[in-house]
């Protein structure tokens, strides 16, 4: 086959912003449908709700509880337009800002709540910031 | 031109069947192209990349059990097809069906 294999090279592909850091992977992809026209692939969806949806009911129950716990209300899904896309290698590289997005604000949350209570975390106990 | 979107993983797993309703796998990869104009470029699925296990085709709806059973029955019983969108109708995504009889042309030949 040639071309892009888009199961086997972008979905759960490493993402990387405009900042050069890795902002989660690709958790879904959505096609969009014409009449007498190809499927054309225009979002890259990130986030732990959409990963759940794929792996079963039973994930997504347990993502909603977990999110029920912790007092989530946003969403925590994000919507990159594929024609934000730069680059497809090993990472897929997009026009986008990784603090903007909204399925980076688990990953704060996390790192604020716990990731910088463990010894060695490399985020500073006082001032919430990574050590360089 | 009436437009829908559907997520990718509604038709990946999907069991596509012919035009008298015989099955004739499952979808597991979707092929793209780049297409420029004016405006930039939008990436087309130009062929749907479609597996039959056979027999072992009715417990292959989930990925990871495709992955398998592709990696034990290496080259056994698995077919892969390489068809075209032209000849998929997507107007139900959950029921991909050929809208023209299966072409012995889209049989992909050395896949391992």
């Amino acid at each position: 086959m040639s071309g892009l294999n888009v199961v086997h090279d972008v979905l759960d592909a490493q993402l990387i912003d405009r900042r050069k850091r890795k902002i989660g992977r690709v958790d879904s992809l959505v096609l969009t449908l014409a009449d007498g026209r190809p499927p054309r692939v225009t979002a890259i969806l990130v986030g732990g709700p959409v990963r759940a949806e794929r792996i079963g009911r039973w994930m997504q129950l347990v993502a909603r509880a977990m999110r029920a716990l912790g007092r989530v209300r946003r969403r925590g899904v994000s919507v990159i337009p594929f024609s934000q896309v730069r680059c497809i290698a090993d990472t897929i590289q997009v026009d986008v800002d990784g603090d903007e997005l909204e399925a980076g604000h688990l990953e704060s949350w996390l790192a604020e709540h716990v990731v910088r209570h463990i010894p060695g975390s490399g985020i500073d106990e006082d001032e919430g910031s990574e050590r360089k | 031109m009436s437009e829908r979107e559907v997520r990718i993983e509604q038709l990946i797993g999907r069991r596509v069947r012919d035009a008298d309703g015989r099955s004739i796998g499952r979808v597991e990869e979707m092929i793209c192209e780049i297409e420029l104009h004016a405006t930039g470029r939008d990436y087309v699925v130009c062929e749907l990349g479609v597996v039959s296990f056979g027999a072992l085709d009715a417990i292959t709806a989930n990925a990871v059990v495709r992955q398998l059973i592709g990696v034990a029955v290496r080259g056994a019983s698995m077919v892969r097809y390489a068809i075209p969108w032209q000849a998929v109708d997507l107007s139900d995504p959950g029921r991909p069906r050929l809208n023209r009889p299966l072409d012995q042309r889209w049989r992909e030949h050395g896949m391992d």
